[in-house]
């Protein structure tokens, strides 16, 4: 574990953006702490600029609510979605894709043919879909955009399952005398998941996207600051007051950026290490 | 009149990088081969020939530190990769492009360096492909390398190597990864062909066997530095060094088969970077003095023939 | 005096790959004795590695019976064949991809001795230590990943894995082919050893004939599938008779005879003021 560290450190690109998430995360959870201005509160006059007030930093929006108490707060909500629904969509895909890849023959198909059919219908319209049914709140959301999601570690994995099955280790287990339920969780597993791992880097920047997509549209809770709302709101006045959508805008764009450099720095650290000739 | 070397190393030193900090893998090496000559770089890992081998081929990484003298006298030039140098690694299985036609392989080598025309070259595959013990060549010019066995696309290497008519053939391990019975077959080839074209050949090797088969010399390395050099039949019959000794005991002993221990030479080369003052055999010897743990021996004979030990005349 | 009663024998045993015309195990028949040492040669492609994965249970036979310790391996399923697997062990060829890339050797080698129930878990540590000590290891080496130890290394701790159990059979499949000749010596030297202590019998897969000469006392030569010639090694070897056999013998390369008057041992040089 502790090289696994040290060699996601070597890669300088990836640590600093770790350290903006782990910033980001952390300014998100103390966000009541950090600046007490209640983001649905009305605490100033609407439309105030920003870096004009200092009691408000970051301006108002059109209601006169504060903009950083909602970029904060809504750094709570849109972080929570994502990685809440990247980390189901890895589980369930996992745990699908480990069903396959270990059973084969009817199982396998079966099990594919639905992951193809979950993959034909795009993400977004699928999320647009859950939430019409059962209702705009947070853990709906989660659902909706893990619904769609799970089929690239579903993928994965079976692919994965499936190259290692025939490898000499996977046979020495099996000569060593382990029984199959610890070689599949013990050898196979570990060794399919770092592709998941890195692939759900790139679920929880696509959920933050999509659960912009779904507040902007205005299918979240209408209570709740999120970045997607801010944005939406913004676009009334797009033209006079355009830093009410570049901020936040600007929010989703450095999460995004700095969870797939993560993913990225991933990636390179969990992969299988070379050997001395 | 003495004749002009081909490959000409002289003090040559690598340093490649590495974490925590970069390891010397060749350590003053002096080298010499003569046009058409063959020569075995005999070692075990981490004695630095296969880094000697990319070294004298230019093909080691940017980053890796290079002093000494590398020089082509006869070329009177760099030679360039493919066309004065032909190349041919150990794994048949990674050496060729899986996606492309082994024809059109052999073919980019004439096109690239004797500025053949693809039909031409074609041809020329065919006929290269022929040479090298393909059978009926002219209908699997087309194939991909995954239709042949690992013998085959090893053959199919060798055509790569030769199709420009290098002056210098360097192999590294070229069988190592094939059984003994195909490996005779590409020795037979391999022979044949560089005596044919008049071709040096650079062979890297650990099984001494093989050196003896193919080489008129044999260089030895250990940890980084020639331990002894000399005319192939000669060195394999009275060895001077005394790790030449011991390696040549064990692999008589291992061919022979008959009974008791093998003689193992106890203990294990030292790591690149770590290795002792004076002589680096010295902690395995079973002549070492205490001259050995002091002093590095030098080199005695001269470059195409010689020792460095302390206890030897050369 | 009766031989004694084999350990292992296999009667007519086939298997073809599917979507392959030849079989590539083809009614092949012997047995192994408690204690034995059998090689088995061939050139690549001669159904060696599958006669082994076969005798393994790592892949059905269309045909023919396995009998292993007096019980027949085939009819064993479950729990059952999983119990058998401690007497019948493998060694495998590149020890670099027999060994989970993500697990410390320490662990992997412990494998057979948890899947055994042999040693409880608090005793485990020390029975590891243990078989790295006997196989020339240093214990600390235990908590290595395989990419950070050496060919040799890595072998002697495939090594360790198979014996944990102290198996009865030993297949080993070119143990140690991709090794340097004096590791190889070591290596060989080591099973060598560590048979006079267990009474161990092996099946040595190799194409190496000096390798055969070395660790063996009969030979199976196999070519197509089929088994074309046996016998006592040395003798099979100095004079082979099937096809095969004289192929794998011509192709051998030996060395040169050391000279008939062995070189003087190297001296000390002549003390001399300019030397010293």
């Amino acid at each position: 574990m502790t090289d696994l560290l040290l060699r996601f450190a070597r890669d300088r690109a990836a640590l600093l953006a770790a350290c903006v998430l782990a910033g980001l995360a952390l300014a998100a959870a103390s966000a009541q702490l950090l600046w007490p201005l209640d983001p649905e509160g009305v605490g100033g006059p609407p439309l105030l600029r920003p870096l004009v007030d200092p009691a408000h930093p970051l301006g108002t929006d059109r209601l006169g609510r504060d903009v950083l108490a909602r970029l904060l707060h809504g750094a709570r909500l849109s972080l929570t979605v994502a990685f809440a629904a990247a980390l189901a969509a890895s589980v369930l895909g996992s745990a699908v894709g480990l069903a396959a890849g270990l059973a084969g023959g009817r199982l396998d198909e079966l099990l594919m043919r639905i992951t193809d059919a979950f993959q034909t219908v795009p993400g977004f319209l699928l999320a647009l879909a859950f939430v019409s049914v059962f209702g705009p709140d947070a853990r709906s959301v989660v659902l909706a955009i893990a619904a769609s999601a799970w089929t690239g570690p579903a993928r994965l994995v079976r692919a994965e399952i499936a190259s290692l099955a025939g490898r000499d280790f996977v046979l020495a287990a099996i000569v060593a005398g382990l029984p199959r339920r610890e070689i599949a969780l013990r050898v196979l597993l570990p060794n399919a998941l770092p592709p998941v791992v890195a692939y759900a880097a790139t679920s929880v920047a696509s959920a933050v996207l999509i659960e912009s997509a779904l507040s902007f549209l205005g299918l979240a809770d209408p209570n709740r600051a999120s970045w997607g709302a801010m944005i939406a709101e913004g676009r009334a006045v797009l033209v006079s007051e355009p830093w009410l959508s570049i901020l936040p805008g600007l929010a989703l764009l450095l999460t995004v950026l700095a969870v797939n450099l993560v993913g990225e720095g991933l990636n390179e650290a969990l992969a299988p290490r070379r050997a001395r000739p | 009149m003495r004749v002009v070397p081909l490959l000409e190393l002289r003090d040559f030193a690598v340093s490649l990088p590495a974490e925590p900090a970069p390891v010397r893998a060749l350590r003053g090496l002096d080298l010499e081969l003569l046009p058409g000559e063959r020569l075995a770089l005999v070692g075990e890992s981490g004695s630095g020939k296969s880094t000697a081998l990319l070294a004298i081929a230019g093909l080691l990484p940017d980053e890796a530190e290079i002093t000494g003298g590398r020089r082509f006298p006869a070329l009177g030039r760099e030679p360039m990769p493919g066309r004065d140098l032909g190349l041919v690694l150990q794994d048949p299985f990674a050496s060729l492009d899986p996606v492309l036609s082994v024809g059109e392989q052999i073919g980019e080598v004439l096109v690239a360096h004797r500025g053949a025309r693809w039909a031409e070259a074609r041809r020329a595959a065919v006929v290269l492909l022929g040479r090298v013990g393909i059978a009926e060549p002219e209908a699997r010019v087309d194939d991909p390398p995954h239709r042949f066995s690992g013998g085959q696309r090893q053959r199919i290497a060798i055509a790569m190597a030769i199709a420009a008519g290098p002056r210098l053939l360097l192999a590294d391990e070229p069988t190592s990864a094939l059984d003994t019975v195909v490996q005779a077959q590409i020795l037979d080839l391999l022979d044949g062909l560089v005596r044919e074209q008049g071709t040096a050949l650079l062979l890297v090797t650990h099984d001494l066997a093989v050196a003896g088969r193919i080489a008129d010399r044999i260089a030895v390395l250990y940890a980084g530095r020639l331990v002894e050099c000399g005319p192939a039949a000669l060195l394999l019959r009275h060895p001077r060094h005394p790790y030449t000794r011991a390696l040549l005991a064990i692999a008589r002993a291992l061919e022979a088969g008959t009974g008791g221990p093998l003689a193992a030479i106890p203990g294990t080369p030292p790591e690149p970077g770590a290795e002792p003052p004076g002589c680096a055999f010295a902690p395995r010897c079973p002549l070492a003095f205490a001259r050995c743990a002091a002093e590095p021996p030098a080199w005695r004979g001269h470059a195409r023939d010689g020792v460095a030990c302390h206890r030897a005349d050369p | 005096m009766s031989p004694p009663a084999p350990l292992l024998e296999v009667e007519d045993l086939t298997k073809r790959w599917p979507g392959t015309t030849a079989p590539a195990v083809d009614a092949v028949s012997f047995a192994i004795g408690e204690g034995e040492r059998v090689a088995l040669v061939g050139a690549s492609g001669s159904g060696k590695t599958t006669l082994a994965r076969l005798i393994l249970r790592l892949t059905e036979p269309d045909r023919g019976s396995i009998r292993f310790a007096g019980r027949d391996l085939l009819a064993l399923r479950g729990e059952a064949l999983r119990r058998v697997r401690a007497d019948l062990q493998l060694v495998f060829q590149d020890p670099l991809a027999a060994l989970d890339p993500r697990r410390r050797v320490g662990a992997q080698v412990g494998d057979p001795l948890r899947a055994h129930g042999l040693v409880p878990r608090a005793g485990r540590p020390a029975a590891v230590a243990a078989l790295f000590e006997r196989v020339g290891l240093d214990p600390a080496l235990a908590r290595r990943y395989p990419h950070e130890l050496s060919g040799g290394q890595r072998q002697r701790v495939a090594i360790a894995r198979a014996l944990a159990c102290r198996p009865r059979l030993l297949l080993l499949d070119e143990p140690v082919a991709q090794l340097d000749v004096s590791v190889k010596a070591q290596i060989l030297d080591l099973l060598a050893r560590l048979r006079r202590e267990e009474g161990l019998a092996w099946l040595l897969i190799t194409h190496d004939l000096g390798v055969a000469r070395t660790a063996s006392d009969r030979i199976l030569v196999m070519a197509e599938g089929r088994i074309v010639e046996e016998g006592p090694t040395a003798a099979v070897l100095a004079a082979p008779r099937a096809p095969a056999t004289r192929a794998l013998v011509a192709a051998e390369l030996r060395l040169p005879p050391p000279p008939e008057r062995p070189d003087q041992p190297l001296t000390a040089p002549s003390v001399s003021p300019r030397t010293m």
